[in-house]
């Protein structure tokens, strides 16, 4: 089962919450693994202290003109759907920053003089934290495809093991790469104008891509809640977990130290949801 | 005088359609033939809708129809690249003038060519 922890708002919890979900699932024993790929920022790794086995540096392929020949017939920049290509009379002018990496153009060239070259994007990163398997995907700065790099993390994740993936926030490109293949989507939100408001967003991503979402609601005694808790139920949403904020939470995350391991009526919550997540859900799917 | 000069424009038909603020994102593109050989062609900008790359979409289809100059309020960075490497040579054109007006300013030698900007 592959469990996503998203957001919508950024600094809600998602690392926080899915962390303490495959730590815990580990310490029942279960074949857990926690994949990373908030690949801009990925720092579940401060939390779970792993030892990293592999590092892999991940490649997309982008077009390129190695021994000109070119007809400047534009076929290429004719099938291009992101104009990536500009056809000009004797060669080719490939912005990489705007390609998508189909390799369209290359099987369409009539002359087959365009060719395919490898281009770093990012580090997926294999390794353990005790039971608990750990990937996390790492992408280049300045380097603007970070989907392939997501979809590579989530290629690496046994399939009929349990998985918890911690989603980057937003509902871009990267969220939806991250969402797919998810069984069961955990959205963390607080209640705030700023939580709800994006919270509507993501339920919206969800909804779009038929996934079923359950709503962690974290420092939940901060703000006005009845805004958050009236749109839930307007929307049949279910609330899978609520928590008041503890300073001694945000201390131990200050520290990037797990905060179940210090904090008992933490753990126990986070068990509580575990229990929710791993449950056969209202509607009958798995 | 040879060649083409293109405009990118909003509204206005002909040589009265007036200068669009973008170029990659323009309405359409008024080409004109600067010896008169051949009567100004009106181009409906299909890339104004594009996900991303609209300025390289336009470079490629004025390229495409031959044109040598591009007069326009503001070249954004790939265009731009993409029209140098198509051999065209870019002029700074004020807002809110019409075709007939930027024709004739260039013709007169008083619009002001688009520098290389080194990023």
């Amino acid at each position: 089962m592959r469990l996503v922890v998203a957001s919508g708002k950024g600094g809600t919890g998602k690392t926080l919450v899915s962390t303490h979900l495959a730590w815990l699932a580990a310490e029942r024993g279960l074949d857990v693994t926690y994949a990373d790929v908030d690949v801009e920022t990925p720092n579940g790794h401060l939390f779970l202290a792993p030892v990293v086995e592999r590092e892999h540096r991940h490649t997309v392929l982008l077009p390129s003109l190695p021994f000109g020949h070119c007809t400047g017939c534009g076929v290429c920049h004719d099938f291009c759907q992101y104009n990536a290509i500009l056809p000009l009379p004797d060669s080719v002018l490939i912005f990489p920053e705007l390609c998508h990496n189909c390799g369209g153009c290359v099987r369409v060239c009539p002359p087959a003089v365009l060719s395919e070259v490898p281009h770093e994007v990012g580090t997926v990163r294999e390794g353990r934290a005790g039971n608990l398997r750990f990937l996390d995907g790492r992408v280049d700065v300045g380097e603007p495809r970070a989907t392939p790099l997501i979809q590579e993390v989530l290629r690496r994740i046994d399939a009929g093991t349990l998985a918890v993936v911690d989603a980057p926030p937003g509902t871009s490109c990267n969220t939806t790469a991250a969402l797919s293949g998810a069984d069961r989507v955990l959205l963390v939100t607080e209640p705030t104008p700023f939580g709800l408001h994006d919270l509507r967003l993501a339920l919206q991503l969800c909804r779009t891509a038929g996934l079923p979402a359950g709503v962690v609601i974290n420092r939940a005694d901060l703000g006005d809640d009845r805004p958050l808790r009236a749109f839930l139920e307007a929307e049949r949403v279910p609330v899978r977990a609520a928590w008041r904020y503890d300073p001694e939470l945000a201390v131990a995350v200050a520290r990037g130290e797990l905060a179940g391991r210090r904090v008992p009526w933490f753990r126990d919550a986070v068990e509580h949801l575990l229990d929710a997540c791993l449950a056969p859900q209202e509607d009958g799917r798995s | 005088m040879n060649g083409r000069l293109a405009v990118p424009v909003r509204d206005g038909v002909g040589l009265q359609a007036r200068l669009d603020r973008q170029l990659g994102r323009a309405a359409a593109f008024v080409v004109v033939d600067l010896d008169g050989s051949v009567e100004p062609v009106y181009l409906i900008n299909e890339g104004v809708q594009a996900e991303q790359g609209a300025g390289i979409g336009a470079a490629a289809l004025l390229l495409q129809h031959g044109v040598t100059a591009v007069a326009a309020e503001h070249f954004g960075p790939k265009a731009e690249q993409a029209l140098r490497a198509g051999g065209a040579a870019l002029y700074t054109a004020p807002g809110g003038l019409t075709v007939a007006e930027v024709l004739e300013r260039f013709r007169a030698g008083t619009l002001v060519r688009h520098e290389l900007k080194v990023y």
